[in-house]
């Protein structure tokens, strides 16, 4: 009977985080899940309640996120055990540690449990000075963004290679090639998208895996923001673990603990227990339970070793709250420009600055963008704005009849607009650059940035003529007030080496 | 089946059958049956390639890609016939996913129980000529050059660059590499694709012609009923009865006086090898 809650408790972790990759994977077009892969992002507390407070504004899309607050006030930290993703990995990655790792002993010490409660409350202090942070160390968006960008793109694209090395190697058969064919359709298309440049990505979620090797656990109890503000939400649930005088004072529990949880009188830190069950399983005489109500008689009573830290925390966010230096940033002055040179943004994202706080770099823009066209900022947008999405047009345009990055994002940086709207709105200007052009530059015909136009009526028009040697060479000009610098026509040009038509982003339409 | 070798000696003329009326589906049929049945194009337990024209993103009424009707019909009597695979794929130059999706083609297809998948780059073959030839070294997708008969199902639809396009146009979708560099000089190296890929049937679907702003279109404006479908062994001939067929003259149009002058196709053939038919 007592493993029961360890099993249910493994199964839900599986169940969760095989949804969180299936609904990650199926992010493509076309896309049909309704809520899909915004779901685990909608109800994550802490980036809702990081862009509630940079912003001052509470994003309807995040409302989801007050569930698993509230939830967390009745039972504790289930979500960190049962549900988070990220916490499933690092469950697998502590496997492993137990498995290989000889150095058994556990770094462990409650100033670095506090850091946790830091990271969250300078992420909120940033966050109330306009500034949102929560993407650097939100876990649900560091293994979205991983698995996004970085995971699947390498499962696909090895999965595809190795079919492409056998299907070579033994001459093209007929029954592999269907076989191939059949795989591929089965799981939505194999070409994903693919990402030039994730080693940031990989690097920070690896970190968050290999400092298990201090611990158990060792994100989870030490560093992690979102851990840290349901532990703040976790102090009065009144579902507890209890200990009776069955008790035969075996230890094992405490060892077992994967956070470390539990004191040597077998009092536990509720703020630090994520519910995995572990104690339950482990005890021999049935003496440790969770519940509401305390029934059997105790060992002891609850020792509320957090509440001093507890109070500290909730002193400095006062403090920083009612800073006098707290500005609307929305009154003064920013010190971002409206766009940055040369980066054109998903269409109609947010005005810079907003978007780049709202933005908390899942990825699911840069997955679902058929064409591949959206691509992650590394260094050209400076340092805020790492890793949100740029239109890369060279590899990919904004496709004309798709709405698909403005559905999937999950806070709303690029609002969701219908197909007829998103049709109209300006992302840039094209131009075209004659001395690279070739009907301009080498009298030779060539059409196809006018062919491939997918404005109506055509936003590059073949309206200048010149014959040569008795053949009439048409020229393109661009028709500034129809292009929406969606960038089909650079995507497509065949000049080489450079490309004969450039995208200026200073009068996209944005917010 | 050679390749990149002119196969067409100059005295025989292949039949062309132009073939009208309402039932695209009834059509299409009396068309492949007016050439002599598709058991003369396609045996038992062959497999057959289809290249229907799905290069754009557009709905089948805007005429920028081959009606489905046309699509399900071939590919049904090619299992009449006996066949053991039918594969349909293209290589869209808008967005491929939206292409095919649009075109409705793959679910009409798939319901006539061919194989509808997307071109893969790395299954392509370079061309080989045995003359010079402009598009030597091209590549070709491999499918298409194994398959026991290929079958090309092009839109005839206007083009502003070619004119026209049809039968010979269609084939640049089983061509890879970077196409926009086709497009100089295109009327002759569309000839020696022709010959290099050599479709067994060429099946015209004229039930409604983009006749303006081609190839992509887009309004219901520059859309007109015409209710046809030609049908023959030869790319060019084909190719000519459908340019008669919207009041234009062959001889204006480069790529099939290209072909004509290459011996892949005759520009034009005797009278009794024009089925004319109206249902």
């Amino acid at each position: 009977m007592k493993n029961k809650y360890l099993k249910l408790r493994r199964l839900s972790q599986a169940v969760f985080f095989v949804l969180f990759a299936v609904f990650l994977w199926r992010a493509m077009y076309p896309f049909q899940e309704v809520a899909g892969a915004k779901i685990f992002f909608a109800i994550d507390p802490l980036t809702s309640m990081m862009v509630a407070l940079s912003e001052r504004v509470l994003v309807p899309i995040l409302i989801p996120s007050f569930i698993i607050l509230g939830i967390t006030a009745i039972l504790g930290r289930v979500f960190c055990g049962w549900l988070c993703p990220m916490g499933t990995m690092i469950d697998m990655a502590g496997f492993f540690r137990d498995k290989f790792l000889s150095r058994k002993k556990e770094l462990e010490s409650p100033g670095l449990r506090f850091i946790k409660f830091a990271v969250l409350f300078i992420a909120a202090a940033f966050a109330l000075r306009g500034i949102q942070l929560a993407w650097w160390g939100d876990p649900i968006t560091i293994a979205g963004r991983f698995l996004t960008m970085s995971f699947i793109p390498f499962l696909a694209n090895g999965i595809e290679s190795l079919f492409r090395i056998v299907i070579e190697f033994t001459g093209y058969p007929e029954g592999l090639l269907s076989a191939y064919r059949w795989v591929n359709n089965f799981i939505g298309g194999l070409r994903t998208n693919y990402f030039p440049n994730t080693v940031g990505i990989v690097m920070l979620w690896s970190g968050l895996i290999f400092v298990s090797a201090f611990s158990r656990r060792f994100w989870c109890r030490n560093l992690c923001p979102l851990g840290a503000l349901l532990a703040l939400f976790s102090k009065w649930a009144p579902f507890k673990r209890s200990v009776s005088v069955e008790c035969i004072d075996c230890k094992k529990c405490i060892s077992d603990c994967r956070m470390g949880a539990i004191n040597k009188d077998y009092s536990y830190k509720k703020e630090e227990c994520i519910l995995c069950m572990d104690c339950v399983y482990d005890c021999k005489n049935n003496a440790t339970e969770f519940s509401f109500i305390t029934k059997n008689p105790q060992k002891n009573g609850e020792i509320d070793s957090g509440r001093r830290n507890f109070l500290k925390m909730a002193g400095s966010l006062t403090l920083v709250a009612i800073l006098p230096g707290c500005k609307d940033r929305n009154k003064t002055g920013s010190d971002i420009s409206p766009y940055v040179e040369g980066l054109l943004r998903p269409p109609g994202a947010l005005e810079e600055q907003k978007f780049i706080d709202r933005c908390i770099r899942c990825g699911n823009c840069m997955r679902g963008c058929p064409t591949n066209g959206l691509q992650p900022v590394i260094v050209d947008g400076g340092v805020r704005s790492v890793w949100t999405p740029k239109l890369v047009p060279e590899t990919g345009h904004c496709e004309y009849n798709c709405n698909l990055c403005g559905k999937l994002c999950p806070t709303g940086a690029i609002p969701f607009k219908e197909l007829s709207e998103k049709q109209n709105i300006i992302m840039g200007k094209a131009e075209i650059l004659r001395d690279r052009c070739i009907p301009w530059s080498e009298d030779a015909q060539c059409l196809v940035c006018e062919e491939h136009c997918p404005v109506s009526d055509k936003a590059i028009k073949l309206n200048r003529k010149k014959v040569v040697n008795g053949v009439e060479i048409l020229r393109p000009v661009v028709e500034t007030d129809l292009c929406i610098g969606c960038g089909t026509c650079l995507n497509v040009c065949p000049a080489t080496p450079k490309k004969a038509i450039s995208i200026d982003a200073k009068e996209a339409e944005r917010g | 089946m050679p390749l990149g070798k002119l196969t067409l000696p100059e005295s025989i003329e292949d039949p062309v059958a132009i073939i009208k009326g309402e039932d695209a589906a009834l059509i299409t049929r009396r068309a492949i049956e007016a050439l002599g049945g598709i058991e003369k194009f396609v045996s038992k337990g062959d497999i057959v390639v289809i290249k229907p024209n799905m290069s754009w993103d557009r709905r089948p009424k805007q005429a920028a890609t081959t009606n489905p009707k046309v699509v399900e019909e071939v590919v049904k009597m090619c299992f009449e016939a006996g066949a053991k695979k039918v594969k349909a794929f293209d290589r869209p130059c808008a967005n491929a996913k939206r292409s095919y999706q649009s075109s409705k083609i793959p679910r009409a297809a798939r319901r006539a129980g061919a194989e509808v998948f997307q071109m893969d780059d790395w299954n392509f073959k370079k061309a080989e000529f045995d003359y010079e030839s402009p598009v030597e070294g091209w590549p070709i997708y491999r499918d298409v050059l194994r398959a026991d008969c290929f079958i090309n199902i092009p839109i005839l639809k206007h083009h502003n660059l070619t004119g026209l396009t049809i039968s010979m146009k269609n084939l640049m979708g089983v061509v890879g590499g970077n196409r926009g560099q086709i497009h100089r000089n295109i009327s002759e190296k569309l000839a020696h694709f022709t010959d290099f890929i050599s479709p067994d049937l060429n099946i015209v679907d004229a039930t409604r012609v983009l006749v303006r702003n081609g190839p992509s279109g887009g309004s219901l404006e520059d859309v007109e009923i015409f209710n046809t479908v030609i049908a023959s062994r030869d790319a060019v001939l084909a190719d000519s009865k459908a340019a008669v067929l919207l009041g234009k003259k062959p001889e204006n149009l480069g790529f099939i006086v290209e072909g004509n002058k290459l011996g892949v196709g005759n520009i034009d053939v005797k009278n009794k090898n024009i089925i004319k038919q109206s249902l």
